[in-house]
């Protein structure tokens, strides 16, 4: 046992064993069941998508990171988290160049212009994907989606196609506590407004519910994501679908499953009004963010010419972060009035 | 019972060390510090070669400060001005040699200490050396002198160690639990206060029923989740009585609360008792070691003492006194256990906390964990580029260092290192 020349810090000596890298593979484990989902609804054309995607994030993130004079980095999991997101948010009609230049322009506009992550102010995998709606609208247009159909032709027309294909299946009528279910259990599954094998479109990562309240599971488990924005988020859009629903009320039902379970609702709640960097720190800050990106998404929805806004919406929310944080920080314990 | 809480801090999940304490061999060369609390040093008042008996005064100061004690029987060896003292810089200190005789310089009696008058047991205190022993130690006759002239209504008996890990309350609260009722009765008399919580953590359901039994008629028992820090004087304030220390600046008994830690009553009531001044501190040893244990020490054994009757296996990188999360790191192991340290904490080179200059990335989990409600990641980014009033702006000088942040960053970001630097050079600059 030696007597001198010991360490000597500051506290704490013990640290937890969550480090940056360990968070980032925890969405990307978390990521695995909705890419997997993706793959098995879309089949070749998903998984063109989630290899371009993914290959060309750590391509041009080590290029990025060169090109900054950073220690190129590949094993931090962070290019391969932004290629899963963006992969996940990419309707099944983009063809694969158009996602190498989404992940080149979100890295470049959306990440490194501002030194790399953790500085960003935008989310970078929705610059990519604003940069491409705006240059490429037709590729991204979700119309022919479940919210599209329901945007065109009304609830009504949904549930009756629905009913009228379901009794094949033998589920008959939705109107008992037992059909609700069985609603509820097919849009989880991925529910598409046609007959089953029929044409089904939609987003890579969004089209199967189950798989992305799998990851979030996981996500909340290992602590990594907390409540506050996913209520703040789930919340507003339940408590606008319920309020400015103005069709049958019979179909009130099937157009709340619609809103919060069909389209990238349920991704942008635990994987995108959670992320770190460019959401707010205080537990109130991001109830309000979520709130805030819930309201833009059901204004758009409810009254606006978008199909399905939910990644400009989170956009909007973003810029919003700093003031945000401005306005909700919390009172020191045992501030006294006069000190202030 | 009362149980109360507080928001933030963390569950660190360390089991505390609960062996029955143990007395250490007192070794054959010990080296006491001249001061072991908060304040000036006492000066010298042996000579070297001088013969000294186990209770002789060894150093002496004003008012505020406790008289130190030679804790073993021998002859003075040597007088030293420039010690290392355990907070950094130096103190002096003294050196004895053990005869192995063990005498005492006063008889042992066995007086009731309740017979006594209030001024008497404060002159007892104050000459028998009894400090609120902590990292902070306070010398104890001059807290009650205060805690009476800011006419305190409320005593809290702070049952709970601050440091995870640390076994010293939870021992004393299951071997001295008449020695607790006898000291606590002594210090409401002190202070003539009615209302005393016996703060103790909801760990052992069995040892909470006996205690309540011990003390009943003499304290209430509030219990507290094990939770870090809520063993900080300012975190039982309010999880008990629900104020708010007001801060930075301010003590509890600014809100007529006077918090005593547990060791301290013991002492209290053992000193007025027999009349002798405690030369004995209780440390848990933990870590890296063999076996950890509760132990009894003489004041002034030398750590590497205490060390090598735990067992050290392999090479150990830090050696930390006060605990693993607020505990101060030492670089040599002459460092004797004074009234100040609680716990000795060591750790293997490969278990050594790391730091990263990565990029802080705004997850919040520090803003949620800070017991203080600050804001630690924008409190440390500007200490880290040298705006300090910017940092004071976001209350920089609230900041506790209890060390939450930065256990739990993900970044590995030194939060308190920064924030300990950016106190400094603000006080730098007001000078």
């Amino acid at each position: 046992m030696k007597d001198k020349g010991f360490v000597v810090s500051v506290g704490p000596h013990i640290q937890s064993k969550n480090s940056v890298t360990h968070v980032i593979y925890g969405f990307v484990i978390a990521l695995l069941p909705v890419i997997a989902a993706g793959i098995y609804f879309f089949k070749m054309k998903a998984v063109e998508i989630v290899v371009t995607a993914v290959v060309s994030a750590i391509l041009f993130d080590a290029l990025f990171q060169k090109m900054i004079c950073k220690k190129v980095d590949l094993m931090s999991g962070h290019a391969l988290l932004m290629g899963l997101l963006f992969a996940a948010i990419m309707p099944i009609s983009v063809p694969w160049w158009a996602v190498a230049v989404g992940v080149f322009v979100g890295l470049l506009v959306g990440e490194y212009v501002y030194g790399g992550f953790g500085n960003n102010p935008f989310h970078p995998v929705l610059v990519g994907w604003a940069v491409l709606k705006l240059s490429y609208p037709s590729y991204l247009s979700m119309a022919s989606s479940v919210l599209g159909v329901l945007k065109l032709e009304g609830i009504s027309a949904i549930v009756e196609d629905y009913s009228y294909f379901s009794e094949a299946y033998g589920v008959g009528d939705w109107s008992t506590l037992g059909g609700k279910l069985k609603l509820l259990i097919k849009v989880l599954l991925g529910w598409k407004p046609g007959a089953w094998g029929d044409y089904l479109f939609g987003c890579v990562g969004c089209i199967c519910a189950l798989a992305i309240l799998v990851g979030a599971v996981f996500l909340f488990i290992k602590r990594y994501i907390n409540w506050y924005a996913p209520i703040g988020f789930l919340g507003t859009v339940l408590l606008f679908s319920l309020i400015f629903y103005n069709g049958d009320r019979q179909y009130l039902y099937p157009f709340i499953l619609i809103q919060i379970f069909s389209g990238s609702t349920l991704l942008a709640a635990f994987f995108f009004v959670t992320d770190f960097v460019t959401t707010p720190f205080t537990p109130l800050g991001m109830f309000i963010f979520g709130a805030m990106a819930g309201l833009v998404t059901m204004l758009g929805r409810l009254w606006g010419k978008w199909v399905d806004p939910v990644w400009f919406a989170i956009l909007v929310a973003n810029a919003f972060t700093p003031l945000i944080d401005r306005f909700t920080r919390p009172k020191p314990f045992g501030r006294v009035k006069s000190s202030v | 019972m009362k149980t109360g809480t507080i928001k933030g801090g963390i569950a660190l999940g360390i089991e505390r060390v609960g062996t029955a304490i143990e007395d250490l061999p007192v070794p054959s060369k010990l080296i006491i510090p001249l001061k072991q609390h908060q304040g000036a040093a006492c000066k010298a008042k042996v000579k070297k070669g001088q013969e000294v008996k186990i209770g002789d005064v060894l150093g002496e100061g004003g008012e505020d400060t406790a008289p130190i004690h030679a804790p073993v029987s021998g002859k003075v060896v040597e007088i030293v001005k420039r010690f290392p003292d355990l907070k950094g810089g130096y103190i002096p200190a003294v050196g004895i040699e053990s005869d192995g005789k063990e005498e005492w310089a006063v008889e042992a009696v066995d007086k009731d200490p309740l017979s006594f008058s209030k001024d008497q047991i404060l002159q007892a205190i104050q000459n028998n050396g009894i400090v609120d022993y902590g990292i902070d130690a306070v010398p104890l006759a001059a807290k009650f002198n205060f805690a009476q002239m800011k006419g305190v209504t409320t005593l809290i008996v702070n049952g709970v160690d601050v440091e995870p890990g640390v076994g010293v309350c939870l021992r004393l609260l299951a071997e001295k639990r008449q020695e607790i009722a006898g000291g606590i009765k002594i210090i409401k008399k002190i202070l003539g206060v009615n209302t005393v919580y016996l703060v103790v953590e909801n760990i052992s359901l069995q040892a909470q029923g006996t205690i309540e039994g011990a003390i009943r008629g003499v304290a209430e028992v509030a219990v507290v989740p094990p939770k870090y820090p809520i063993g900080l004087a300012k975190f039982l304030v309010k999880a008990v009585t629900g104020k708010e220390v007001p801060s930075p600046n301010g003590v509890p008994e600014d809100v007529g609360v006077c918090v005593v830690g547990l060791e301290t009553v013991v002492n209290v009531w053992e000193c007025l008792r027999t009349n002798r001044p405690p030369v004995d501190k209780i440390v848990t040893v933990f870590g890296a070691v063999n076996t950890p244990k509760n132990l009894r020490v003489r004041i002034g054994t030398p750590l590497k003492d205490v060390l090598s009757h735990c067992g050290v296996s392999g090479e150990i990188g830090k050696v930390v006194v006060g605990g693993p999360m607020m505990g101060l790191a030492q670089y040599t192991l002459d460092i004797p256990v004074t009234k100040e340290i609680d716990a000795i904490f060591v750790q293997r080179e490969s278990d050594l906390a790391v730091i990263s200059d990565q990029k802080c990335i705004n997850c919040g989990w520090c803003v949620k964990v800070c017991p203080m409600r600050l804001l630690p990641h924008i409190i440390a980014s500007y200490c880290e580029v040298g705006m300090f009033n910017e940092a004071e702006a976001y209350n920089l000088s609230y900041c506790v260092e209890c060390g939450c942040c930065a256990y739990v960053c993900p970044a590995k970001i030194p939060l308190v290192h920064w924030i300990k630097f950016g106190k400094s050079q603000i006080k730098r600059e007001e000078q």
